[in-house]
C-alpha cells in the first residue's frame, strides 16, 4: 500500500479502475467509519447497519468503472450508502412513494447558509440527540451536509434532487429540532440559529 | 482489531475469492446508450402521437378512438419525464419544471409536424401497403365517410359500424367516390 496515503480518493479510484484491490482496500479503509456511522444513524442504530456498510463497498467495487475519476468520489459513495439504506428501508417499513417537495421549484433557499465552524461543533451533539426524531428525509440531508460535511450541491447529487429542495429539507429539518427541543425544555441551538 | 476493521478485511476478503467482480465499463457506457436512447424514442412516439391527434381531428374529427391515443400519448409522455429524471439536467431542477420542459418541447415539435404533410403521406403510403399498426392506425384514426384516392386509385372506405374502423378497398364499376 506504499504511496497510497498520498493519494486522492480519486486518484485511488483510478488504479482501482485498473484491478488494482489494494488501492480499493485503501479507500475503504478511509470511508468505512464515515459509512458506517451513515448507516447507522440511518436505519437508526440496527444491527444490520455494518452488514449494509460492506455491501456498499462491494457495490461500490463492481460499480467503480462507472465512476467518473473527474468527479469527487464521496458523494458517488454516499450515493450508493443511500440506495442501499433506502432499499434496507423499503423491505423493513414503508417509504413515502413520492417526495412532494422534489415536484414544486423552491426560490432563495438553495444557498447554503454561512454558519460558524464554531457553532456549528458546539450544536452538532445536540442535533445528533434529537436526530431520532426527524423523518427519513430530514435525517438524511441533516447527516451529509452536518455529519458528513458535504456542500448543498453534493448532497443534491448523492439524493438526486434539486439544491433547491436541499435547502428546504434543512431548514424544515432544523426548525423540527426546534420544536423538538423547545417541547423537551431545552434548546437545541442554545438561542441561536442552528 | 476493530470491528470497522474487520469490515475492510472482510470486503477485500470477497473481492479475492472472485465473486465480486468489477463490471466492465462497456455495461456503464451501454447503460447511458441505452437510456438517452429510450428516453429519445419515447419522446418521438409522444410527438408522433401527439401530431397524428391533430392530423386525425382534422381529418375525421373527434372519434372515441381518439381517446386511446390520447392515453398513449400521456403513457409516452410519463415515460419520457421518468426516463430523463435520471440525467443530472433533469434531476436537479424541480420535477414540475421538467414536466414543463417535455410538455412545450412535444407540443412544439408536434405542432411543427402537424404543419407538414408527414402524416398525410404516411397514410396515403400505408393505405396502399399493409403495414402492422400504422395501417390500421390511420384507418381507425383518420378514415372519414367518403372515398379517399390514394396513389391515384380510387379506394372505397368500408366501416365496421361496430369498432368505427375503417378499411379502404378498390373501388368497384360503378361505384362512386363520395357515395358513403
Amino acid at each position: 500500500m506504499e504511496g497510497f496515503s498520498e493519494k486522492t480518493d480519486e486518484q485511488l479510484a483510478e488504479v482501482t479502475q485498473q484491478g488494482n484491490v489494494e488501492a480499493f482496500g485503501f479507500l475503504v479503509e478511509r470511508y468505512q467509519d464515515k459509512i458506517q456511522r451513515y448507516v447507522k444513524r440511518i436505519i437508526q442504530g440496527q444491527e444490520e447497519y455494518r452488514d449494509i456498510s460492506q455491501n456498499v463497498f462491494l457495490k461500490a467495487f463492481e460499480n467503480i468503472k462507472g465512476f467518473d475519476t473527474k468527479q469527487r468520489f464521496s458523494p458517488w459513495v454516499y450515493r450508493i450508502a443511500h440506495n442501499e439504506t433506502v432499499n434496507y428501508l423499503k423491505k423493513k417499513k414503508s417509504l413515502p412513494l413520492f417526495d412532494f417537495d422534489v415536484f414544486l421549484p423552491h426560490y432563495n433557499i438553495g444557498k447554503e447558509d454561512i454558519e460558524n465552524e464554531a457553532e456549528k461543533k458546539l450544536f452538532l451533539p445536540k442535533i445528533e440527540e434529537l436526530l431520532e426524531e426527524l423523518s427519513f428525509k430530514q435525517k438524511e440531508v441533516i447527516l451529509l451536509y452536518y455529519f458528513q460535511e458535504l456542500s448543498y450541491q453534493e448532497v443534491a447529487e448523492v439524493l438526486k434532487i434539486p439544491i433547491a429542495t436541499v435547502g428546504v429539507r434543512i431548514k424544515r429539518a432544523k426548525e423540527a429540532i426546534k420544536e423538538i427541543a423547545s417541547a423537551r425544555g431545552g434548546s437545541a441551538s442554545g438561542g441561536k440559529n442552528i | 482489531m476493530s470491528q470497522s476493521n474487520n469490515i475492510s478485511q472482510k470486503v477485500i476478503e470477497k473481492i479475492k475469492t472472485g465473486k465480486i467482480k468489477m463490471k466492465p465499463k462497456a455495461t456503464f457506457v451501454f447503460q447511458a446508450i441505452a437510456l438517452v436512447f429510450l428516453a429519445g424514442l419515447a419522446m418521438v412516439l409522444a410527438i408522433f402521437g401527439t401530431s397524428f391527434i391533430g392530423f386525425a381531428l382534422k381529418v375525421k374529427g373527434y372519434s372515441p378512438f381518439l381517446m386511446a391515443i390520447i392515453l398513449v400519448v400521456v403513457l409516452f409522455v410519463v415515460l419520457t419525464w421518468g426516463l430523463t429524471k435520471r440525467f443530472p439536467a433533469f434531476y436537479k431542477k424541480p420535477l414540475l419544471l421538467g414536466l414543463a420542459i417535455i410538455l412545450i418541447s412535444v407540443a412544439m415539435v408536434s405542432l411543427a409536424v402537424f404543419l407538414t404533410p408527414f402524416h398525410q403521406r404516411i397514410m396515403e403510403y400505408s393505405q396502399a401497403r399493409n403495414i402492422p399498426l400504422i395501417s390500421p392506425l390511420y384507418q381507425c384514426g383518420c378514415s372519414h365517410s367518403s372515398c379517399s384516392r390514394i396513389c391515384g386509385q380510387p379506394k372505397i372506405l368500408d366501416v365496421n359500424p361496430q369498432s368505427s374502423c375503417g378499411c379502404f378497398r378498390d373501388s368497384q364499376v360503378g361505384e362512386s367516390c363520395g357515395g358513403r
